[in-house]
């Protein structure tokens, strides 16, 4: 793959982050395809030979209907989660294209979220890899598929309230 | 003499204060309760461990908590039978095994081998020539388990009544919210730990249909509220009348169980006799997975199926709360690809210290319907409020932390709840499904949490 590919892809996870931390999510769903599915799975503390196998089933599992509904209720005065908003940083990175075919690839990558909200004396932490499906559209590319996969059975902040 | 302890004070003055309709704050963080909960509470209730369909082949296990710190295998042995044991290696104590759920024919501790088998018998010790004891002491340490129309519950000191006689009166709402035994879980719990203790939890999710306009706003903002008849172009049937905001039944049961069916639109006895009268519009199940009257007429009495047909004519949603931490709600909602589904949330909240609660959350589907309304109806579950990313939970929860959180000062934790809502009112005489002690009061109303807080404070008080 092309070194200018490459840097493609990691700028698009760059902006993407960018976008999510300063709270810009309407733009954030133009990164979206029409088709997009959102998967955020659990994971199971279970013996496997991968963790492949210990994948449960998904804590989100948003279509764009169910997307928009969930960003758009971001911007109500009464989301009470998020007033005032969740300080929030992605890290992406080991960013890897496993797959490329016309138009599209697919692409694996870490991320640390961090957030704090609210006061709160303690510092909020999840790990997790997201399993994209990238595909170009008019030039630019989309996400037409996000699994996400935590690096730990049990969730320990206190609500997922923004987007992965 | 009698020996007043710290502790016990303070549930006298919480009874004290109970009386006033009042909770005090300080309650629900307080280490003096966190400790009386672990010594007193847990081990007397039935605390939900898991539904048949987690554990459903011979060797199946999953490994539960009740309380804080007590580790249960719920095992389905060999001969098909569910046990409950302790993890605890009867050796040195070690915790037999470390995953949350397998299926194995026998359990090995790492630490010297000891095994047993998937019935809690000690099967292999190695080097027995050098222990002089018999086998059949050293058993897996039971713990009494029972099921209920398919849910699992556990009890840790042994002498509760059989589950039946705990729930009681009770059974008939909740084998209504139980589908008659017809429900299974989709997928896995989802798990996970917040800073809130497991009381301002519970009162909330079982009792409080009071905060859904305010605190779950949003949802009517960007229209995806619970489904509403007329959202799908209909009317209730004659006779039945639409109440200002959200009204409907709670269910309050003294022995601390409680629901409610929340409603917009009231229903008497006059309308419920009409109920038998009136077809069910097809357009209703486009909610409900098709033949579900018929499936629930299999498993349910008369009288209970009409009450499932009164929750269809009207779209309402249903709920039950088994003391003290277990509760599943039922709700239609607007769906993705199908357009309408129900779902069921069943959670179950475990304190993991006195100020953070481990959350697990099952999302139940009728076992009879498609594969697309399970997955749909699980879609939506998680969507709202089945797991932490829940558009519903998310805004619960900063209730929850903060009223924890208050609970902690030195002042603040002097504040109180205030459970005074109805207080002035009797509980109703024309709901026309009464059933035995349980009592009926009108929604929104403060009488439920009231009992389930009595009950807590007698069981904690023994």
């Amino acid at each position: 793959m092309e070194c200018r590919e490459y840097l493609e892809v990691v700028e698009f996870y760059n902006r993407e982050a960018e976008l999510l931390d300063n709270w810009r999510y309407k733009e954030w769903l133009n990164l979206l395809t029409e088709d997009v599915e959102y998967t955020f799975y659990t994971r199971q503390n279970i013996n496997a030979d991968s963790p492949e196998d210990q994948i449960g089933s998904p804590l989100i599992m948003d279509d764009r209907f169910l997307l928009e509904k969930r960003v758009n209720r971001l911007y109500s005065e009464y989301a009470w989660a998020e007033i005032p908003r969740s300080m929030t940083r992605h890290f992406v990175t080991n960013v890897r294209v496993a797959n490329r075919a016309e138009g599209q690839m697919r692409t694996l990558s870490n991320v640390l979220f961090y957030r704090h909200r609210h006061d709160n004396p303690y510092h909020e932490f999840l790990s997790y890899e997201r399993r994209d499906l990238l595909r170009r559209e008019g030039g630019e590319l989309r996400i037409a598929r996000r699994e996400i996969i935590p690096d730990t059975n049990v969730i320990l902040v206190d609500y997922l309230s923004t987007l992965y | 003499m009698e020996l007043v302890t710290p502790q016990l004070e303070l549930v006298r003055k919480a009874r004290e204060s109970l009386d006033r309709g009042q909770f005090p704050l300080d309650m629900l963080s307080s280490r003096d309760v966190f400790e009386m909960e672990r010594t007193n509470l847990w081990p007397r209730v039935w605390h939900f461990l898991g539904h048949e369909s987690e554990v459903q082949n011979p060797g199946d296990y999953v490994l539960r908590y009740i309380g804080p710190h007590d580790q249960v295998i719920l095992s389905r042995g060999e001969d098909g039978r569910l046990r409950g044991f302790l993890n605890v290696c009867r050796h040195r104590g070690r915790a037999f095994s470390k995953a949350e759920k397998g299926n194995a024919a026998f359990f090995r501790c790492p630490y010297h081998f000891w095994t047993y088998s998937n019935k809690g018998e000690l099967v292999g010790v190695p080097q027995d020539d050098t222990f002089r004891i018999d086998r059949r002491e050293y058993g897996l340490l039971p713990v009494k388990v029972e099921s209920y129309r398919g849910f699992v519950f556990g009890n840790l000191d042994g002498k509760a009544d059989s589950l039946e006689d705990y729930l009681g009166e009770f059974k008939w709402y909740f084998d209504i919210a139980a589908r008659g035994g017809e429900l299974e879980v989709y997928g896995n719990p989802i798990r996970y730990i917040a800073h809130t203790n497991w009381k301002a939890a519970a009162e909330n999710f079982g009792s409080d249909s009071y905060h859904i306009y305010f605190t779950h706003r949003s949802l009517y903002q960007v229209g995806i509220n619970p489904l509403k008849l007329e959202d799908l172009g209909l009317s209730p049937p004659p006779g039945v009348k639409k109440t200002e905001g959200f009204g409907g039944y709670q269910f309050s049961s003294p022995k601390g169980h409680g629901g409610g069916i929340t409603s917009f639109y009231t229903v008497d006895a006059e309308n419920l006799a009409k109920v038998d009268e009136v077809q069910v519009d097809p357009k209703i199940y486009e909610v409900y997975p098709p033949n579900f009257l018929e499936e629930m007429s299999k498993h349910l009495t008369p009288e209970q199926v009409r009450a499932i047909k009164m929750e269809m004519l009207t779209l309402s949603l249903f709920r039950v709360r088994v003391f003290p931490n277990f509760m599943i709600i039922i709700t239609s909602s607007s769906g993705a690809k199908r357009k309408y589904v129900q779902y069921y949330v069943g959670r179950m909240w475990r304190p993991v210290s006195e100020d953070q609660t481990e959350v697990y959350t099952w999302c139940f589907v009728p076992r009879f319907a498609d594969d697309e309304y399970k997955r749909e109806s699980y879609r939506q579950c998680v969507f709202r409020e089945g797991g932490i990313a829940g558009i519903m939970t998310v805004d619960d929860m900063t209730n929850w932390t903060s009223q924890t959180e208050n609970s902690k000062g030195a002042l603040s934790s002097k504040a109180t709840i205030t459970l005074r809502q109805r207080e002035h009112e009797q509980p109703i005489s024309d709901f026309p499904l009464p059933h035995g002690e349980t009592k009926v009061y009108r929604e929104p109303s403060d009488w439920s949490p009231k009992a389930m807080l009595r009950r807590y404070l007698e069981v904690l008080e023994g």
